[in-house]
């Protein structure tokens, strides 16, 4: 028989303590869990046929704070709520692993109509609206994701609102060196980054457009947004033009240690983020509001998953914050752009990769 | 190309190599600390950032840095509490108490964010710069290095100190008794336990620093799982490093280097896939590796739990 010394007796009860509490608490987690989500939920017996919508949810990655993409979608999830006089449910910080079952949830919880907001969620999406049968609006697909009756997308033309924050850091350049920062390899950041490109060009050919990338998916990387702005101010540019979600808390540590650098801001309002607000030039504002109201109104009419829902220049979904920073001449350069988009004379490039917003740098306009 | 490389470029690029690296010397120079006392701390990353939060908290409230600073090594020794009392105390398993701690450290410091600051984010400006007279107005390398926040020069001095304490005075000698052989220690007088606690609780506090460090200096500001695998590269470095503590600061600078020069040759025109941006430093911390990992020598007693007379 093996004798126990003092240490080893001490330590083996020290581990039946733990094993005894630790069993006890995922007892109790367990309980608390039993009595979350029901089966029966209203998810299944919502129909995208001709139901009226009175409550529908956003299931966002990150939170408002991200003063961009997140911030964009949930204040367009409360406008299209108030102007509909139907609730909303804001799911924010749902990060990008397990969606399927966090959707599966919300629309067990009684949303009748979903915005998964972000291109990530969009398998899961649909794996949940086939599997609920609730409508869910998916992002930056294209028309043949569309399932009748379950998925459609909003689909932001990014292109357009960065050739008019182009012509904006264009006019306001005095370095004639402006610059680019992005977190992550998305689409939406390509297209608005050539739009950018091509809307500094349209101004003065002669400007230095520089470029830079954080990473890969760095969309939360506070540090690595300060690195890579830090360095492209230092080069010499001083209008920023930065796409970034978490990423832009960096951008603005940047931008506030820098003195006479200018921001253009993607998506949100970054105002409440720098210490000093004269700072920020423009941002390129995304407005989720049309497109969510007209995504329910079909939802009502039994049409949704038909078409997709753009988020543009012509629908008031994109355009550029007004700000002390925009000069009148600012503002009617931006305007006659603006009506050159909507009757088509102008046209700007979709990069699709960070190789084809090099190629759109590098051909300057030509 | 050229005209990109201006002076101002490069001190911005010698600013950010240090600003990158001083984070992962402050825990790597406290994960050393412990490895040679024998405990392996896994827990590290979830140190760092209960130490960044903490640090950022009470610098947002109080306006000075210096004060975050303490209340991120204070977070952080807090924070090493858990490893202290379940391994050096009750003798459990190191490795899992220090992903526990990892897993607990991200996730209280993400949750407290969140609900603090989701309305109202907060940003803390940039720490005081401390001018060296004379050395400061050096073209370029001036404003680089010496014109640092004082916070820079004392994190410094502390890595200096306990380089030349864990090599050439009694306390090192018995720290790195306890993770050679404890029993030797422990037979010449000595207390492993004591020695071993002592140095966990140093080691929190450093990498509790080292995340103090990274919020209000790197950063200046907070954001969930802000470290974003550090504490990792910390465990690697002071693996690679054998003990020495001079080795540590060479490694984390090379770090640095690496984590800067991505968005520098960006920026001065070449095309480079963003992958290969992110993955650069962990690349290059696998190739040190391969390099030097045969090489590498951990203590014997690295991991076990010390109980008197036993065999």
């Amino acid at each position: 028989m093996t004798r126990l010394t003092h240490g080893a007796r001490r330590r083996t009860a020290t581990r039946v303590a733990v094993i005894t509490v630790s069993g006890a608490l995922a007892l109790s987690l367990a309980a608390c869990s039993s009595g979350r989500g029901d089966d029966s939920g209203g998810g299944d017996a919502t129909s995208s046929s001709g139901t009226t919508v009175t409550q529908f949810a956003l299931v966002a990655p990150e939170n408002e704070s991200d003063y961009g993409y997140n911030q964009a979608g949930i204040e367009g999830a409360n406008e299209a709520a108030k102007e509909l006089g139907i609730e909303v449910t804001v799911v924010p910080d749902a990060g990008y692993d397990n969606i399927e079952t966090v959707l599966t949830q919300v629309a067990d919880g009684g949303a009748q109509f979903i915005v998964a907001h972000a291109s990530g969620y969009n398998v899961g999406a649909a794996s949940a609206a086939a599997a609920k049968k609730v409508p869910i609006l998916i992002q930056d697909a294209g028309e043949d994701e569309n399932v009748p009756g379950q998925i459609a997308a909003a689909k932001p033309e990014g292109q357009e609102g960065g050739y008019l924050a182009g012509i904006a850091a264009a006019m306001s350049t005095t370095s004639k060196k402006v610059g680019i920062v992005v977190s992550a390899d998305n689409a939406n950041w390509f297209a608005m980054s050539s739009g950018f490109a091509e809307g500094v060009y349209s101004v003065d050919p002669t400007i230095q457009v520089l470029y830079t990338s954080v990473g890969p998916a760095a969309y939360a990387d506070a540090a690595g947004g300060k690195t890579a702005t830090e360095q492209i101010i230092a080069s010499g540019a001083d209008v920023v033009f930065g796409m970034g979600d978490g990423a832009t808390r960096g951008y603005l540590q940047a931008i506030d240690g820098a003195s006479g650098v200018k921001y253009i801001a993607d998506i949100g309002d970054v105002t409440p983020g720098l210490s000093d607000p004269s700072k920020l030039l423009t941002s390129v504002r995304w407005n989720y509001e049309p497109a969510y109201v007209q995504a329910i109104k079909d939802v009502d009419a039994g049409t949704f998953g038909t078409k997709t829902y753009p988020v543009d220049v012509e629908n008031g979904g994109m355009y550029l914050q007004e700000t002390d920073s925009m000069t009148d001449a600012i503002k009617t350069a931006v305007d006659t752009a603006s009506k050159g988009i909507i009757d088509g004379s102008i046209v700007p490039t979709i990069a699709t990769s960070a190789a084809e917003v090099a190629a759109v740098i590098a051909a300057k306009g030509a | 190309m050229s005209d990109m490389l201006s002076a101002a470029f490069i001190t911005v690029f010698i600013t950010t190599v240090i600003a990158q690296a001083m984070p992962l010397m402050l825990a790597s120079v406290g994960e050393t600390i412990g490895e040679q006392a024998g405990v392996l701390n896994l827990g590290i990353e979830g140190v760092m950032l209960v130490g960044a939060y903490a640090g950022f908290v009470v610098t947002l409230s109080t306006g000075n840095f210096w004060i975050g600073m303490l209340a991120g090594v204070v977070g952080g020794v807090v924070a090493n509490l858990a490893m202290l009392v379940l391994n050096v105390w009750l003798g459990l398993n190191q490795i899992v108490i220090g992903l526990a701690i990892t897993l607990i450290g991200e996730g209280i410091t993400s949750v407290l964010y969140l609900q603090n600051y989701t309305k109202s984010p907060a940003s803390l400006g940039q720490a005081p710069k401390l001018a060296i007279p004379g050395l400061g107005d050096i073209p370029v390398v001036g404003p680089a290095i010496f014109q640092q926040s004082g916070i820079f020069w004392v994190a410094l001095l502390i890595a200096l100190v306990l380089a030349f304490a864990l090599a050439r005075t009694n306390w090192g000698l018995s720290t790195r008794s306890a993770g050679q052989k404890p029993s030797s220690l422990d037979a010449a007088g000595g207390s492993v336990m004591r020695t071993r606690s002592i140095a966990v609780l140093l080691g929190g506090g450093l990498a509790g620093l080292g995340g103090a460090y990274l919020s209000l200096i790197t950063t200046a500001t907070f954001s969930p799982l802000l470290t974003n695998g550090l504490g990792f590269i910390a465990i690697v470095i002071t693996m690679l490093s054998r003990g020495r503590i001079i080795i540590v600061m060479i490694t984390s600078l090379i770090y640095g280097l690496a984590v800067a020069i991505g968005p520098a040759l960006q920026v001065i025109g070449f095309t480079i896939p963003a992958d290969l941006i992110k993955m650069l430093p962990f690349l290059i911390v696998i190739v040190m590796l391969i390099l030097f990992a045969r090489s590498s020598v951990v203590p014997p007693a690295l991991g076990s739990a010390y109980t008197r007379g036993a065999r």
